[in-house]
């Protein structure tokens, strides 16, 4: 651990090394090689060498997990390091330069801040995977599901954008298996110009972005859960996973807690429904002709998804709306009130009075950047580290309703085996309330439920079991 | 309204206060000296090594008990009246107070067995089963002060005490009186087996060997364990683990019928019809022949509340014991069991064992079937999760052995990916039953 935080002031002072003269790729070789020795170094120490089995030996003693003076520090760096990389990035000037050769030798360009945030992510998960593994070493489960998101953010996330880069200028940042709307720009005007403007290749991308949000997800959704996505294969999801493990039990599993994520979550998948439609509508409309999309068909389209999906709903899942009635109501009020609001109130320029980009930049600050960044990632150590895919990813939203409204995914429970002893629901990182289900001898089918399986893991009686059997038409 | 009194917040208590309150018919009054809120006992060892905070051994949130009316007291009863129906209750700030019951339902769970060894009193020897006992055993088991522990007994509470202490760097001893650990429930192969996986995690068993005292040097503080050999072992913890009894405590007095529990019809009624005995305290008057008067689990304590509760909403609703289960995890080791499977000791003729396992790894299955119609009996598992709901299915509907282990892959539990031993268990069977 005191290598891998060496390997960080390394790190910093690479940065400060600019002004000195040092070289700053050298620096930065130096600290990423110190960071990737203290990981596995702490990985060796605290698991490999006991056996395999559960290590939560004293996760409730220590500072670091258990909101003690370590853990403020660690989040009051990472929230600097967020705020440095997204408002003052020029400080940043000396890191940055020192990870030029990786960038010149993948994309043929000099790195960006992007670019060292993206080499580090990946490393964190890479490296974290490694101990998640050694952790996890009796789950052949926890195992595939790490390797697969080590996989996927290393080749779709960081490798294949920088060679598509490299191969096609014209093509906008797209990792491949960033939906709508976690990607909320797909649809933004530069994004969709530069797809079309990429010709066949940039149209087949924008083609496999709309068919992924609604064709491929639902479908691997229904199969699998929302888990295919969230803990096997998203980038947040991976590092949450892998750096964030050993915060999960910090996630607050209160009834309250619950409450507030249900509005939340809606509210914010509301907000960016709108706004891109809002968008694609402005300039749809402004560059009439140009598309083969007219503004007014494609509000008239979107609002046709919508009813069907809210009839689908109704008329399939009425015991569903019935419980949650309130809040689904609201939420198709809000969606039919924006829809005409866009349509009455909006120009070319704005979206309900706002101008369009305004509101966009306002998502953008706000959701993307201070969410699921800073107060995503920084807080780990604070909030537990699903914090934003419990209360505000967008993607999450949808692949929970479709999980809760229309999949075979459910936590099954051994019938009577419960003790109540409350791992389960203390190491769920998505604030379940495990165990609420299983000593009631319910299965649980929670919209929030990423299928991370360590629940299943903890559990001392062997009571919980992941599966993609369940009848999609019952309730628990 | 009815008033109802429950003496004891564990899981007993605490299912059948929250169930009646949910109804319009009764107002529920929870009467406990160890905790505010129902916490899990079973959860005790993962307090201790800190894998759960204490407020996360609460099954329910402590919002969830202020909505439900339950009227919780803190308090230890004493005295009982029946005649009057009154109980006597003793509060923290030692005030005494006096209620008058419609109802009264007693789930004071058990305490832990002591035998009168000499110098029992010592610092540094304690059971397990109260907070009490945690805080002690916290204070007893402090690094700077102790270097070796010894248990004694080996039960599943001797092997959860012997796995937290040894998370602090203690080293630990299990002083066992029977051959194998736990062969006064396993048959020796299972026990062989689970002895092997708790030694491989650096416990030293001695079995067949018995404690004869215990001694200090300074007349206060624990210093050694003696066993009947006359061996001593330095120890500055002892973990008392051979069992519980029932708590009757204040009952000896009242003229209910008690017995080694309180004693309870299949009603859960006692000898006075206002008064039921649910949980580990107490002891059905006519068990079914497979099992026991008094079983001493989580699970049958929340059966028989469950139970009581539909008795008194709905009426009549009788207390069955049904097919035996139950679980548990010696360190990395999970067992779970369904049916009956006899110990080796106690096995008869009559019943066939079948044990498999694969080399070198802690797992294993035993199955029990009648040897004249090879009808199964049960089955231990080891290592490899099976689903109960399945067994219930082959045990109600008398099935042959054969056929159980014909569609054993029909039990599978394990996560998704694991290695499954159904073919390997199947070989191994058939073989052996030509
Ligand atoms: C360390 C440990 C691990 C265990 N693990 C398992 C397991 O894995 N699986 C399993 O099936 N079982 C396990 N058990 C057994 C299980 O915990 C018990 O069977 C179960 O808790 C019994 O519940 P109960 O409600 O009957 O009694 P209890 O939980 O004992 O509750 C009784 C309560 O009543 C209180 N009380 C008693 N007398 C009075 C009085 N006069 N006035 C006021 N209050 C009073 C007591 O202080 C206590 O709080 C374990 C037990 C221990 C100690
Ligand atoms: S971890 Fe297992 S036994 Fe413990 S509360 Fe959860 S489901 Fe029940």
């Amino acid at each position: 651990m005191y290598t891998g935080l060496i390997g960080i002031a390394a790190l910093i002072s690479a940065g400060i090394s600019n002004t000195l003269g040092t070289t700053p790729q050298l620096m930065a070789s130096i600290a990423l090689t110190l960071v990737a020795v203290g990981v596995l170094g702490y990985t060796y120490s605290s698991y490999a060498a006991s056996g395999p089995g559960i290590k939560n030996n004293g996760v409730m003693f220590r500072s670091l997990t258990q909101r003690g003076v370590w853990a403020y520090a660690s989040a009051v760096g990472l929230t600097a390091f967020y705020i440095l990389l997204y408002f003052f990035d020029s400080q940043l000037e000396g890191i940055i330069r020192g990870f030029d050769p990786l960038s010149k030798m993948l994309s043929g360009n000099p790195a960006s801040q992007w670019f060292v945030y993206g080499v580090l992510y990946t490393l964190a998960i890479l490296l974290f995977g490694i101990k998640f593994i050694v952790k996890y070493r009796h789950s052949r489960y926890q195992i595939i599901r790490t390797i697969s998101v080590m996989f996927f953010q290393l080749v779709f996330a960081f490798l294949l954008p920088e060679l598509m880069a490299r191969l096609n200028g014209d093509l906008p940042y797209y990792d491949l298996k960033n939906m709508w709307p976690l990607n909320y720009y797909l649809f933004d005007q530069y994004a969709v110009d530069g797809f079309i403007s990429a010709k066949q290749l940039g149209i087949g991308l924008l083609l496999f972005g709309i068919a992924s949000i609604f064709i491929i997800s639902p479908i691997l959704t229904y199969k699998f859960g929302k888990r295919w996505y969230c803990s096997w294969v998203c980038g947040c999801g991976g590092l949450a996973e892998t750096a964030g493990d050993a915060f999960r039990h910090l996630s607050d599993n209160s009834v309250r807690a619950w409450k507030l994520e249900r509005w939340m979550i809606h509210s914010i998948l509301v907000l960016i429904t709108l706004s891109t439609v809002g968008v694609v509508h402005s300039y749809l409309r402004e560059g009439e002709g140009d598309y083969w999309l007219s503004a007014d068909l494609f509000l008239g389209l979107f609002s046709l998804v919508v009813i069907l999906i809210v009839s689908l709903i109704y008329f399939k899942r009425k015991e569903w709306l019935a419980k949650d009635a309130k809040r689904s109501i609201l939420i198709i009020g809000a969606l039919i009130v924006g829809l005409s609001g866009i349509h009455f109130l909006s120009d070319s320029y704005h979206v309900f009075l706002i101008p369009t980009y305004t509101l966009r930049s306002a998502y953008g600050f706000f959701i993307g950047s201070i969410f699921s960044g800073v107060i995503g990632t920084g807080f780990y150590p604070l909030l537990g580290n699903r914090v934003w895919c419990r209360f505000g990813c967008p993607m999450a939203a949808i692949l929970g309703i479709q999980q809760k409204l229309f999949s075979k995914f459910q936590i099954s429970t051994n019938s009577g085996q419960c003790i109540s002893c409350g791992n389960c629901s203390a190491y769920c990182e998505m604030g379940i309330d495990v165990r609420a289900y299983a000593q009631k001898q319910e299965p649980i089918k929670r919209a929030s439920c990423v299928g991370c399986g360590i629940c299943s893991e903890v559990c001392p009686r062997g009571v919980l079991r992941l599966e993609n059997t369940a009848n999609p038409n019952q309730l628990s | 309204m009815k008033e109802v009194f429950i003496i004891g917040n564990g899981v007993a208590g605490s299912t059948l206060a929250l169930n009646l309150s949910a109804t319009d018919s009764f107002r529920v009054h929870l009467i406990s000296d160890e905790s505010d809120f129902f916490y899990s006992r079973t959860a005790l060892m993962y307090l201790y090594m800190g894998h759960l905070t204490a407020q996360q051994t609460e099954p329910y949130e402590r919002n969830h008990w202020e909505k439900s009316g339950v009227n919780r007291i803190r308090g230890r009863v004493f005295a009982l009246d029946r005649n009057a129906k009154t109980l006597t209750y003793r509060d923290v700030e030692g005030n005494t107070h006096q209620k008058t019951y419609d109802i009264l339902v007693l789930a004071m769970g058990s305490l832990p067995r002591f035998l009168d060894w000499p110098n029992s009193t010592l610092k540094g020897v304690s059971g397990l089963y109260h907070l009490k006992d945690l805080e002690a055993i916290e204070a007893y088991t402090e690094p700077t002060k102790c270097k070796e522990a010894v248990i004694i007994g080996g039960g599943l509470i001797g092997v959860e005490l012997a796995e937290m202490v040894h998370s602090r760097g203690i080293h630990t001893t299990m002083v066992i009186r029977e051959p194998y650990f736990w062969s006064s429930v396993l048959p020796d192969s299972d026990a062989q087996l689970v002895q092997k996986h708790i030694e491989a995690q650096g416990i030293h068993i001695l079995t067949e060997t018995e404690v004869s005292r215990f001694s200090s040097e300074d007349g206060q503080q624990l210093s050694g364990v003696q066993l009947n050999s006359g061996k001593e072992l330095s120890a500055q913890f002892a973990g008392v683990c051979i069992g519980v009894t029932p708590n009757t405590g204040f009952l000896s007095e009242s003229g209910l019928t008690l017995n080694e529990g309180v004693v309870v019809d299949e009603y859960l009624q006692t000898s006075d019809p206002s008064i039921y005995a649910i949980g580990d305290c107490a002891e059905l008057k006519h068990p079914s022949t497979e099992r026991r008067a008094v079983e001493a689990v989580w699970y049958v304590a929340r059966q028989m509340a469950e139970t009581l509760s539909k008795h008194l909403i709905e009426g009549r609703a009788a207390y069955e014991q049904k097919h035996w289960f139950n679980s548990a995890k010696f360190f990395d080791l999970e067992y779970q069991t369904y049916g009956q499977v006899s110990t080796s000791s106690k096995r008869k003729n009559s019943e066939q064992h079948f044990h498999w396992h694969p080399k070198n790894q802690s797992k294993g299955i035993t199955l029990s079937y009648r040897a004249h119609d090879r009808q199964f009996l049960g089955v231990n598992t080891f290592g490899i999760r099976l689903k109960q709901s399945v067994f219930e299915q082959w045990l109600n509907a008398s099935e042959s052995v054969d056929t159980v282990v014909a569609q054993l892959d029909r039990a599978h539990f394990d996560p998704e990916f694991s290695k499954m031993y159904y073919n390997d268990f199947r070989y191994a069977f058939l073989s052996n039953n030509g």
